[in-house]
């Protein structure tokens, strides 16, 4: 064999493996991930793009050869995740407009003394303002002495027509590697810049794109707002 | 652990005996799983695939068994066994388990089909 076919001792180990999962949340410090810090689940895998874009300051420079180094110059980059969501809840539907408002659904405890046929029941779980309604499969009793609720409101989520800085969020990609460490992508000021874009299909799932951008902010004009890193494993 | 070892080892963590498809002793006693082994190298896919045998008519140890196997895959993806120089990556892909005639009355089985890729040279 030549001696050119050879590859880095360590190529397995550093191999990413299955697509990794898109977060609200993640401690770098404490790698574990929570239910409720995905933001959702996706086909085809996750995209990330960190581009930079230059300039040659020499270009208009008579007899200066192209793209010298010395006069090469950084603009700036673009921080941008892109995927296909397998997700129609309310949450994600506002995460991916971006600028959107949401209305909960309301329930109210039902006044009902037997169970009404055709109506659906809720049980009530957590605390205020995070209450959880789960509905119940198979109501019996007096719904109105049974702590059951009834659903009064649906939720809507509407697009805004301005941007509020509180669109902005830290969101985390984290996959997996062999040996039981974790890369990590971190994007800062990420805003779903994509919109809501729903494809559904006979005999398959909805999907919808999702195309996420990160931001720099003008209180920290130096900071690309992107951190790649590996977490290793304490095994 | 070689190739064949990794492959060997994984059947053989779900609480039954399993062989080599072309290995099984003559008073192996129910149940048991008896593989198929394959092996390649960095993006080969490898269908790897099993079956379990059980005796007796109802079905029911047979499915849970079967299921325990995929829970297993789906709660720990990416299973990765360690081997010499690098790893076996076993994962779920399509159809996971179907029926398997075993050619007796009493005897009942389950065809498990799943994949590896070698991360090694």
């Amino acid at each position: 064999m030549g001696i050119a076919t050879v590859i880095p001792q360590n190529t397995f180990e550093n191999l990413e493996l299955d697509a990794g999962a898109l977060l609200y949340n993640f401690e770098p410090e404490n790698p574990t991930i929570n239910d409720s810090d995905i933001i959702t689940a996706t086909t085809g895998g996750i995209k990330i793009d960190v581009t930079p874009t230059y300039s040659d300051m020499g270009s208009d420079v008579d007899n200066c050869p192209e793209n010298t180094k010395e006069l090469k110059h950084l603009d700036s980059w673009a921080v941008s995740l892109s995927t296909t969501a397998l997700n129609m809840s309310p949450d994600f539907v506002k995460f991916s407009l971006g600028a959107a408002e949401s209305s909960g659904a309301t329930y109210s405890a039902s006044s009902d003394t037997t169970v009404q046929s055709g109506k659906t029941y809720y049980t009530r779980s957590g605390t205020s303002p995070n209450y959880v309604y789960t509905a119940v499969s198979s109501p019996t009793g007096n719904p109105s002495t049974s702590n059951y609720y009834e659903l009064t409101s649906a939720g809507k989520i509407t697009p805004r027509r301005s941007l509020k800085q509180s669109d902005f969020n830290t969101i985390w990609w984290v996959g997996d590697l062999p040996n039981g460490s974790l890369a990590a992508v971190k994007i800062l000021n990420a805003l779903s810049t994509g919109g809501f874009s729903f494809q559904s299909s006979k005999n398959s799932k909805g999907q919808t794109s999702l195309t996420i951008t990160g931001h720099p902010s003008i209180t920290a004009q130096d900071l690309v707002p992107v951190e790649y890193m590996v977490i290793e494993s304490e095994d | 652990m070689d190739k064949f070892q990794s492959i060997h080892s994984f059947w053989n963590s779900f609480g039954v005996p399993a062989y080599n498809r072309y290995s099984v002793p003559d008073d192996a006693a129910f149940p048991y799983i008896t593989y198929e082994t394959a092996i390649g190298s960095l993006d080969d896919l490898i269908p790897l695939s099993a079956s379990l045998w059980y005796e007796g008519t109802s079905l029911a140890d047979l499915s849970r068994k079967t299921e325990e196997i995929y829970d297993y895959l789906a709660a720990h993806n990416p299973v990765l066994i360690k081997i010499d120089n690098g790893y076996l990556w076993l994962f779920k892909n399509g159809i996971f388990a179907q029926d398997q005639s075993s050619g007796v009355d009493n005897v009942k089985a389950k065809y498990i089909t799943i994949y590896g890729e070698f991360l090694t040279q």
